[in-house]
């Protein structure tokens, strides 16, 4: 039976975007058939992050009524597949959230998981995305805003009947002004499933259009996203650890050109 | 005190309850919770643990003083006693959170309690000095003297037989300390409340001796006391039933607290699912919605010449999204004979077109803002 997992947070600009995109790649890398559908339909950037945009079909297109959702699938990197929601505000005046059940009925029949990027807020097309699946995980920043946002929105999604997985924390800093992560436990009161760092080669990889799973393996934030893929399918994973080259081996190794 | 507040188990005015009954009721009941004591703007706390008190505050005193202060104002008829259940389990964590409030085991708490207790004592028995107190207790270790026993026992209005034997004991502890020096190591076990007979275990001594003569004597007053003991139960039971704020609630409403969160109200919640659900109809709602329809187009066909007459029936379907079925029945007087073997004229067509767009005009207008309405609504016009 195929999972249908939302990724939701309440902010905006938690991240939540990336992790999606990364945590379809890594989910697929580990041979699960796994969908990633953006129902940001205002605010689309999932097809940025995974280099995908400029696709003819979109989700704007079947929410309008005007193509069917097996032509908005696209293979990502990875083998992920992705229906980006399309960055166009013409065609948004004719999006029906209605419609997009009827989407996602026909697209779970091809795939072991279907991840939804939810949008943030708890609008009518954030509940929308998040009403649509069976489970959800919360992503939210050690921060009091977010955390905020975050219990609003599991709160709301107990109360639609859908199933928390947990909440990943991103971005986190060893900073004493942010809250711990048993903080975060005590006061979301769900597990916290994934701490992701602060990490710099994400907004790098996102520049490139390229997931940081695939672009950087071995940055802690990879390492924790796949870690994260894997407990969701009861599977194992080593993390890559990264090179420990000298800083004389890396310069020397710049200065020839060589380094890959 | 750092202690959760959430609904009292019980709640009385000082005048209306005495506090020496309520602390001896919360022994035998080897309650864990708290005791909240308001007077004016000076609030005070109590924390037992096993019924016992562990930790106190009073405004700025904390400790012996704060007991002593929440002694001085227990029996005001300004005074709000209002007692908190918390679980066993959370006990420890409420205690390491208000260790600043912890009573010293070597504390003299116990006198100061039991200061409350010969208080009320005292009141309620004309033998108001120790010396006689000694003797009621002396006497009621003799088996021949049982009587005098149960009538001290019956006076502090106990609820049971085993805290019956511990306030005894208790009073017993503070009399022998006065008199007899070499009764010191009875009195140290007595001292300990948890199980304040159990653990006597020295066969022979004085306190077995009372127990023994002790548990017969106060049969009957246990039966007398089992229908105070009936109506204080569905009180517990009913506190069985609340939710949990325990540890973990504690915990949470603090760190909440700290960064200036708060909880997402049931109001909030339902407000925000029902702009997702693009507003709730009710059965109720859509049975008005109909008779108004009703009304408002027929008195609008109504209005267009040689109309005679018009019937509207609206149903309309709230299952998922809001559809419906209009059918409206006119009977146009122009309709001759001959019109009618000639067939549909263009006048009906007009006449048709004409109740079709006014019954549209009404829906649109009953549903500002959501005209696409319009779409999943079918009007039928029939015309006789």
């Amino acid at each position: 039976m195929t999972r249908v997992i939302s990724i939701a947070s309440g902010k905006g600009g938690v991240g939540k975007t990336t992790i999606t995109a990364n945590l379809g790649v890594a989910l697929s890398t580990y041979g699960e058939e796994t969908i990633v559908l953006d129902a940001d339909v205002a605010m689309a950037n999932l097809e940025l992050i995974l280099g995908m945009e400029g696709k003819s079909i979109t989700l704007h297109d079947v929410l309008s009524g005007e193509a069917s959702i097996e032509d908005a699938i696209y293979e990502g990197p990875g083998g992920v597949k992705v229906v980006p929601a399309g960055i166009s505000l013409e065609g948004l005046r004719k999006v029906r959230l209605d419609r997009l059940e009827g989407a996602l009925e026909t697209i779970v029949e091809n795939a072991d998981i279907l991840l939804i990027d939810a949008p943030a807020g708890l609008e009518k097309d954030a509940l929308a995305a998040i009403a649509a699946a069976q489970e959800m995980i919360l992503v939210t920043t050690p921060e009091v805003p977010s955390i905020s946002d975050a219990l609003k929105t599991k709160i709301v999604a107990n109360k639609l009947g859908v199933e928390i997985i947990g909440v990943i924390v991103n971005r986190e800093q060893h900073d004493k002004t942010f809250l711990t992560i048993d903080e975060i436990e005590t006061i979301l009161e769900i597990p916290v499933i994934s701490v992701i760092p602060d990490d710099p080669e994400v907004s790098r990889a996102a520049a490139f259009g390229e997931p940081l799973v695939v672009k950087n393996p071995k940055s802690p934030t990879s390492n924790a996203i796949m870690q994260l893929g894997a407990d969701l399918i009861g599977e194992e994973y080593h993390p890559i650890e990264p090179d420990k080259k000298g800083v004389i081996a890396k310069l020397v190794e710049g200065l020839l050109g060589r380094r890959g | 005190m750092d202690l959760p507040i959430t609904r009292p188990s019980q709640m009385s005015y000082g005048d209306e309850i005495d506090f020496n009954d309520l602390l001896d009721k919360l022994r035998s009941k080897r309650f864990n919770g708290f005791i909240r004591v308001t007077h004016g703007k000076s609030e005070g706390y109590i924390l037992l643990k096993n019924g016992m008190e562990r930790a106190s505050s009073f405004d700025d005193y904390s400790k012996m003083e704060a007991l002593q202060k929440i002694k001085s104002i227990v029996n005001d008829n300004k005074t709000l006693i209002e007692v908190f259940d918390i679980k066993e389990s959370h006990m420890k964590y409420l205690m390491d959170l208000n260790k600043f409030f912890v009573i010293d085991s070597d504390s003299k708490v116990e006198n100061i309690l039991q200061d409350l207790k010969k208080n009320k004592t005292q009141q309620n028995t004309s033998a108001s000095s120790p010396s006689t107190a000694l003797n009621e207790l002396k006497s009621s270790e003799v088996p021949g003297s049982i009587d005098n026993h149960v009538e001290i026992v019956k006076e502090q209005e106990t609820v049971n037989a085993e805290i019956k034997n511990e306030i005894i004991s208790e009073e017993k502890d503070e009399v022998i300390e006065e008199v007899d020096e070499s009764l010191e190591e009875m009195k140290n076990i007595s001292e300990d409340k948890t199980h304040p007979l159990d653990k006597n275990s020295e066969p022979g001594t004085s306190t077995l001796e009372v127990e023994e003569i002790r548990v017969p004597a106060t049969e009957g007053i246990n039966k007398e006391n089992n229908k105070e003991v009936e109506d204080i139960e569905p009180e517990y039971q009913n506190e069985l039933k609340e939710p949990d704020f325990g540890m973990e609630s504690v915990k949470r409403k603090n760190i909440m607290k700290k960064y200036g969160l708060k909880d997402v109200g049931e109001k909030e919640v339902d407000d925000i699912l029902e702009t997702y659900k693009g507003g709730i109809l009710s059965d109720d709602d859509v049975e008005k919605i109909e008779l108004n329809l009703m009304n408002k187009i027929k008195k609008s066909t109504l209005g267009i010449p040689k109309i005679k007459g018009t019937e509207v029936m609206v149903f309309l379907d709230n299952d998922s999204e809001l559809s419906g079925i209009i059918n409206i029945i006119t009977e146009y007087e122009s309709r001759s004979l001959f019109s009618r073997i000639r067939g549909e004229s263009k006048d009906i067509q007009n006449i048709r077109r004409q109740i079709t767009n006014i019954a549209q005009m009404e829906i649109k207008k009953s549903f500002r803002g959501y005209h696409e309405i319009i779409d999943v609504i079918e009007i039928n016009v029939e015309i006789s």
